[in-house]
């Protein structure tokens, strides 16, 4: 049943898990992360005015309390290498949590 | 692992342990580390927690919230737990149940919503249940002025009433009142130094919703502001509506005409009834004319036996529907002096009057929904009103799916799946919603119009 009620978070398509350990893959290698570092990435979407439609949200959570949050204004399964090499440049928006 | 429509439940289930400080989280948990039940599990303590047995499986998590946004969403998470939980994942052969335990002034909502935001973790461990523990002699401290208390039981799926051997019975009835309108999905156990049946607190099954309709299958009931409604069959002609003094100073009341006499039409102008009743009413004085329609009267006693008039001009059915149970004021439709006897009546679970902005909304409707409508409608509800909404469960009947759609949701953000066949079972709609500030009758109303 292709159901897909929900918010901005729901309204996100169920992802291949093979995407988003690709994504994740990518991550560890762009910035050189250590086995055990965790990392987070999620689609969000959003119908307001002024919000980008639709956007990959990476998260690393490698220092205790300052995790830090790229953005890929694409749906997860377009999202590429070059990507997240981009973002690892500093060349995506990019901004740790306080 | 449970076994659900034919498809294995791998995930590895996970118990949320809230409760203020002292309400005996700790106690709580070291018994079900204690105790013989074949599990192994691992455990993600608070940094104050004291786990007193020996338990391979004890990470200690420093409550570490961060905020995920996109200028108008707002999901906070814990970034500690996705930490844990992803190295725990590495180590899966090692364990089969997670318990965390929360800090008692934590804020229930981020570790909830870290279960549903990271696919990748949606599709390994399933929030299972949030237990809340409640010190029933302090929490009158807290519960009024504390957003994490009140917060604490409106996402529990299971409450412990616990320290019950402090507290006088009578005073206990007045807290599980008071969480009962707060919380009304929950299960309510009173337990003293925390014991109770292991199985009242682990292996709830998030999406089981059959298990907590056995428990109290009252719980989807929705709730009315009129606690009685009588169907009369009125000819032409001048009644009169009487009544005592009673509980209150005033009554709410209103008259609808009905199709006929049945108790089906008494059910069609229900959500009519309840629409007027969440209208303002207009004041009425004794002798004063109660007229026919959907205007709410409030009816004024003072303390002293009063009548209204009620004039009949198109002669058919009608539905008395009344705050308050008549017999509460021996309050009597009359005609000619003679009190008449309805047709049909109802009494109804009433709205509880409370100063509580936490609130509970049970839906429960036959009939099968369009899908289209409900996305559009839950979408929108979701992203308007996601923050209000701290948690929902349910079980829907889609047009045209032989199987349930079962769901749980924290926020903004749900978990829902196809679910058994409904085989002869009834298709229906139950589902809840608890939440801050929620309009009951417009949730009613929007969540029927989603009906195919």
């Amino acid at each position: 049943m292709n159901i897909n009620f929900g918010g901005p978070l729901g309204q996100r398509t169920k992802n291949d898990p093979q995407v988003i350990g690709r994504i994740k893959g990518w991550v560890a290698e762009s910035f050189q992360l250590a086995e055990d570092v965790a990392v987070m990435v999620t689609e969000l979407r959003c119908t307001e005015e002024g919000c980008p439609p639709i956007e990959t949200v990476i998260a690393i959570l490698d220092t205790p309390g300052q995790p830090r949050q790229h953005k890929v204004y694409k749906p997860m399964a377009e999202v590429t290498a070059e990507d997240v090499a981009a973002a690892a440049n500093g060349e995506g928006e990019h901004h740790h949590e306080h | 692992m449970t076994e659900t429509n034919g498809t294995t439940e791998t995930r590895v289930p996970v118990t949320v342990l809230t409760g203020f400080l002292g309400s005996g989280k700790t106690t709580l948990l070291n018994r079900i580390l204690t105790e013989q039940h074949g599990k192994r599990i691992a455990v993600i303590e608070n940094e104050f927690g004291e786990i007193g047995v020996d338990q391979e499986l004890v990470i200690n998590a420093e409550e570490e919230v961060f905020e995920m946004n996109n200028g108008c969403i707002c999901c906070t998470v814990r970034g500690d737990l996705i930490r844990i939980l992803g190295n725990l994942m590495k180590r899966k052969d090692k364990f089969d149940y997670i318990m965390v335990e929360t800090t008692g002034l934590a804020d229930p909502g981020p570790v909830a919503q870290t279960f549903f935001v990271d696919e990748e973790m949606q599709s390994k461990v399933a929030l299972d249940g949030v237990v809340t523990l409640v010190d029933a002699k302090h929490i009158w401290q807290h519960i009024d002025t504390s957003d994490e208390a009140k917060e604490q039981v409106a996402f529990a799926d299971v409450i412990l009433l616990n320290k019950t051997d402090l507290v006088p019975p009578e005073e206990l009835d007045k807290l599980e009142a008071r969480i009962k309108a707060m919380n009304s999905a929950a299960r309510i156990y009173r337990t003293r130094d925390a014991v109770v049946d292991l199985d009242r607190v682990l292996n709830l099954g998030g999406f089981n919703l059959d298990r907590a309709l056995e428990v109290d299958p009252k719980f989807l009931e929705p709730e009315y502001p009129f606690e009685w409604a009588g169907v009369y069959e009125l000819g032409e002609g001048q009644y009169e509506f009487a009544l005592q003094p009673g509980p209150d100073e005033t009554m709410n009341a209103a008259l609808l005409p009905l199709e006929d006499s049945s108790p089906e039409s008494l059910e069609a102008v229900k959500m009519d009834a309840a629409l007027a009743f969440s209208d303002d009413e207009f004041d009425l004085d004794c002798g004063e004319f109660f007229a026919p329609g959907k205007q709410l009267w409030q009816l004024k006693l003072g303390g002293r036996a009063v009548r209204f008039a009620v004039r009949i001009t198109q002669p058919g059915a009608y539905a008395l529907f009344t705050e308050h149970k008549p017999v509460e004021f021996q309050a009597e439709l009359r005609d000619a002096g003679s009190a008449l006897t309805p047709v049909v009546q109802h009494e109804y679970k009433p709205d509880h009057e409370h100063d509580d902005e936490v609130t509970s909304v049970g839906i429960n409707v036959a009939g099968d929904l369009d899908d289209k409508k409900l996305n559009a409608w839950l979408g929108n509800l979701l992203q308007t009103k996601g923050t209000d909404i701290f948690r929902m469960k349910g079980v829907l009947s889609i047009k045209n799916n032989p199987n349930r759609f079962v769901f749980q949701g924290v926020h903004m953000l749900f978990d829902g799946r196809p679910d058994r066949l409904w085989g002869m079972e009834p298709r229906h709609n139950s589902l809840i919603f608890i939440g801050r500030n929620l309009n009951r009758a417009e949730l009613n109303e929007e969540f029927r119009k989603c009906l195919a």
